[in-house]
């Protein structure tokens, strides 16, 4: 009797559980992302449990945030039907992974670009965690944020992005041409998205 | 929730900052020698 209960009790649990996931009711792009954002965490837990570094734990912590919060984001206001802001949007996060390595690294270099990787990293996760169910990668208005870092800084998580880019331009200096072109991309983004939070 | 989360976040930068700064530092060989100071040593 007492063991049926039990069952009654965790099938209940389940069922709202799944119910709390079902009223999210995340668009296709939330769900792709999340996915892919899962995946980045995967990876990094990897290399977090191969190489120990703290750095990476971070970037679990940050990859699992964004994957949960893109899958309960709030469903956007208003949206820009422009396909062109969405492109900008992703090519602008994949910039990036396009940051040639060093050829012949110097110590120096090497510390000041993980330094700056680490802060830049550190505010942009903050950013993420202020945003919370605001969060997206191409511009949507899904209600103002003002808390937080917000307060201070109108685009904290691209400060935070362009903070860590910074550290690549000190491994190699043919990275300063793909840096100044990331941050073009980062003030396009930030004025797209003050249009459509104005509106 | 969010607090902690965040408060856990400012914890790994910092620990992530000092452990690649003591990773900088053994990598150029900047250690101390305790003997060279007379300190006993195990």
């Amino acid at each position: 009797m007492e063991t049926l209960q039990i069952q009654q009790n965790m099938v209940n649990q389940l069922s709202k559980l799944i119910g709390k996931i079902n009223n999210y009711k995340a668009d296709s792009s939330g769900w792709i992302g999340s996915v892919i954002m899962f995946i980045f965490a995967l990876i990094a837990a990897y290399r977090w449990h191969t190489s120990g570094l703290i750095f990476f734990a971070l970037l679990v912590v940050r990859d699992l945030a964004a994957s949960w919060f893109l899958i309960s984001r709030k469903p956007s206001k208003e949206k820009n039907d422009s396909r062109l802001s969405e492109v900008l949007a992703y090519v602008s996060s994949a910039c990036p992974f396009i940051y040639l390595n060093s050829m012949q690294p110097l110590p120096q270099a090497g510390l000041v670009s993980s330094i700056l990787a680490i802060i830049g990293f550190a505010i942009s996760t903050l950013a993420l965690f202020d945003l919370g169910g605001s969060f997206g990668v191409s511009p949507a208005n899904r209600g103002v944020v003002r808390t937080g870092l917000y307060r201070y800084v109108r685009h904290p998580m691209y400060s935070g992005y362009a903070i860590s880019e910074l550290g690549f331009v000190f491994l190699n200096p043919v990275n300063l041409i793909i840096y100044c072109i990331s941050i073009c991309f980062y003030l396009l983004r930030a004025k797209l998205e003050s249009k459509i939070l104005k509106t | 929730m969010k607090r902690i989360l965040k408060i856990l976040v400012v914890v790994l930068a910092l620990g992530a900052l000092v452990q690649t700064i003591a990773l900088a530092k053994v990598n150029n060989g900047d250690t101390t020698d305790s003997t060279k100071h007379g300190e006993p040593t195990v």
